[in-house]
């Protein structure tokens, strides 16, 4: 039996009956699916009916930590959240940092289903292990600053860290999301599945130490870990001062910065306006999650300008992409706002910038009018338009009622050819990277099991040259199947599972990251993994989610990237004539499903579930 | 030749605060040396103690190189060199 590391409970919200239930953390379920995403997924497989609508009572809703978090390992401070996605209907899952997940643990759980819903607006209120449904109707309406301060107060203790929804949310929003302290589990709607199940939030109050297998052990892979971070040249000296924002200067030297709804990538340099310099000159702090020494994320404040006074712990990269470039907007404050906003509405600001550039372009080709608008005039550059366009979203106003569902649903809404300029995977709007020049990181948006979501399989490789597992170019298909595999699998056990930072991933350990994972396990759990075992785990929570979605109804046709990719190539800069064939997503697709030991439609043969120990389920137990 | 030279990333903090400066020199290679010259602080951050570029460092031309330039590839009059540290994340 392991004999730390995890707190060995698993809590059971039934909001319907007010009811809160525990079980163990069985040594099969840590052991093969590890923790945070493994333990969301296995359990959500086993336990959904198929065919459930995202936002019906049956849905479950979990939020999982990994057996890392709360131990005094730096960076393992994040927790996964997960459920079927309202806007992609396929299984999700979102990651959030900050303090709210190692405030759980300490709690005294490693995870928390939260299933039914409650009859009236509920908040739950968890402190080391005793469990109180509350009233929340005076918090609906609050946007999530004050949702969170309100409980604080209300419950006469600060030191107490909530998740919330706001606005959005409660009114089930595809785009919503779910906000910590001014962190987000940002993508695929689950705000909206809280609110469907009148929960506006989780408190939580944790005082329990969480015990270590081998604690001399564990002190001495605590120190390697913390002496590769130092040793990495990039994450102190530059990543903990500069951020995420250091990524548009990068995707801008390589020509793969999103622009004017993929129109304009690599035609135009950013970075002056949006860049690593812009951004610093508005930092008035850092902000640290649990435990981590790195703090790369910035406070910024617009201190003039029509936006002075907005204040936000970002905008990160992808924010600035969404929010800036892919709206045409080179105006800072105007992102800086718009990330503030998302955050307090509770939408996530990936979607929502790029189905309002989405919109953008549709209006000046003439597809959405004036009187589609309200009299807004929704150009690219129109930083206004966009600000007002969030709040019509979060509200549910006018054009933003059709837009909060999404660009998937939006174009079906405006057909007359919109479907072409859409640009999402499996309904999830795309990241920043125009993937046109980067193929790897493209399959990995065509494969991801939640649609395009560059958290899934990163690959390093080709946006900063990192030469592990092997040196590749960007440009070229081949070898990029079995490439993704291997990203997916690494990116799923060790950021999604064990919990530990992407950014120690990719900046401190690129090329030892499941063995380091092993060594830190073993240390705080007494669970002894190889890499290769642990590296197994992540190849197995991608074939439960495939088994999840496929019962869904999806199929090798889901695996696919928008017309734009496929048909128009990137038209100035470094990566100019690029684009990704349907001949050549065809060749990549063929190849990760054989890398996955999948058939040509991409199912999970029976000898690969056998390999993995998977046992298919097509009704819930 | 004279090239400007864009300096992206963190790296104005090392050369005055200033994000572009003028450089001379027939290569890129060249045409850093001389940066690093006038700004002997950011010599570290582009080469190693043999004096190669770092592999950290991206060098575009003009934003069109669709990978790193090296120190050899000759420049031309009035191109614009863009230099980047190659970071991870988001």
């Amino acid at each position: 039996m392991y004999t730390g590391g995890y707190t060995g409970k698993i809590l059971r919200l039934d909001l319907t009956n007010q009811k809160a239930t525990e079980e163990e953390v069985t040594l099969e379920l840590a052991s093969r699916y590890m923790g945070g995403v493994g333990f969301a997924f296995k359990y959500l497989y086993d336990e959904f009916p198929p065919g459930t609508d995202a936002l019906d009572a049956d849905n479950i809703l979990a939020f999982a930590v990994g057996p890392l978090n709360a131990t005094g390992s730096p960076c393992a401070n994040r927790m996964a959240v997960a459920s079927k996605s309202p806007l992609t209907n396929s299984i999700a899952c979102a990651l959030s940092g900050g303090h709210f997940p190692d405030a759980l643990k300490q709690a005294g759980y490693d995870m928390v289903l939260v299933q039914g819903r409650a009859p009236k607006p509920t908040y739950v209120f968890i402190a080391d292990g005793q469990v109180r449904f509350r009233s929340a109707s005076k918090l609906m309406g609050m946007q999530t600053s004050d949702t969170q301060l309100f409980i604080k107060e209300e419950l006469r203790d600060p030191g107490v860290r909530v998740a919330c929804i706001g606005p959005a949310g409660e009114r089930r929003i595809p785009m919503a999301c779910i906000i910590n302290e001014r962190r987000a589990a940002g993508r695929k709607g689950l705000g909206a599945v809280m609110g469907s199940k009148n929960l506006k939030a989780i408190a939580v109050r944790g005082t329990q130490a969480v015990r270590i297998a081998d604690p001399p052990l564990f002190r001495e892979k605590r120190k390697a870990m913390l002496e590769a971070m130092k040793n990495s040249p990039m994450l102190y000296p530059h990543f903990s001062k500069a951020g995420t924002p250091m990524t548009l200067d990068v995707t801008t030297g390589l020509g793969i910065l999103a622009i004017r709804n993929w129109t304009e990538t690599g035609q135009k340099d950013m970075v002056p306006a949006l860049g690593t310099d812009a951004q610093d000159a508005m930092i008035v702090d850092r902000a640290f999650c649990a435990n981590c020494p790195v703090g790369c994320a910035q406070v910024k404040l617009v201190r003039e300008g029509p936006y002075a006074g907005f204040l936000s712990e970002g905008p990160e990269f992808e924010t600035t992409y969404s929010l800036g470039s892919h709206c045409g907007i080179d105006y800072l404050p105007a992102v800086i706002a718009g990330d503030r906003l998302c955050d307090e509405y509770g939408i996530d600001s990936v979607s929502a910038g790029v189905t309002i550039g989405f919109a953008m372009e549709l209006y000046e080709k003439g597809i959405l009018t004036d009187e589609d608008t309200e009299g807004l005039e929704l150009t690219f550059g129109n930083h206004r338009a966009m600000i007002a366009m969030l709040h019509r979203i979060a509200y549910q106003q006018g054009l933003g009622a059709i837009l909060a569902r999404g660009t998937r649903k939006a174009a079906e809404h405006f057909g007359r050819g919109s479907e072409e300029y859409a640009i999402h995977v499996k309904g999830l709007e795309l990241p920043a990277y125009d993937v046109r020049g980067a193929k790897a990181h493209g399959l990995n948006y065509a494969t991801a099991y939640n649609g395009g979501d560059h958290c899934k399989g990163y690959a390093f490789q080709e946006i900063f040259d990192v030469p592990f597992p092997e040196k590749v170019d960007r440009f070229a298909t081949e070898g990029k199947g079995k490439l993704t595999k291997w990203n997916q699998d690494v990116r799923t056990v060790n950021c999604d599972s064990a919990t530990l930072c992407g950014f120690l991933l990719d900046m401190a350990v690129p090329d030892r990251a499941c063995q380091n994972t092993a060594d830190l396990l073993a240390a705080a759990t007494g669970i002894r993994l190889t890499a290769d075992e642990v590296q197994r785990i992540g190849e197995r929570i991608n074939n439960l989610a495939r088994l999840f979605n496929i019962r869904e109804g999806f199929t090798r046709k889901d695996d696919t990237l928008p017309p734009r990719l496929m048909n128009e190539t990137i038209k100035g800069g470094a990566s100019k004539g690029q684009r990704i064939s349907q001949a050549e997503l065809d060749a990549m697709l063929d190849e990760y499903y054989r890398a996955r030991g999948w058939d040509a439609d991409g199912v999970p043969t029976e000898a690969k579930l056998k390999e993995l120990g998977i046992h298919k389920v097509d009704a819930p137990r | 030749m004279r090239v400007k030279v864009h300096l992206y990333s963190t790296l104005r903090r090392y050369a005055d605060g200033r994000g572009v400066v003028d450089a001379r020199g027939t290569s890129v290679g060249e045409c850093l040396e001389d940066l690093a010259r006038r700004y002997p602080r950011i010599a570290p951050l582009l080469f190693d103690e043999h004096g190669a570029l770092l592999e950290k460092v991206f060098v575009s031309i003009n934003l069109e190189s669709a990978c790193r330039e090296t120190a050899s590839t000759p420049v031309a009059e009035n191109d614009e060199l863009y230099v980047i540290l190659i970071v991870a994340g988001g």
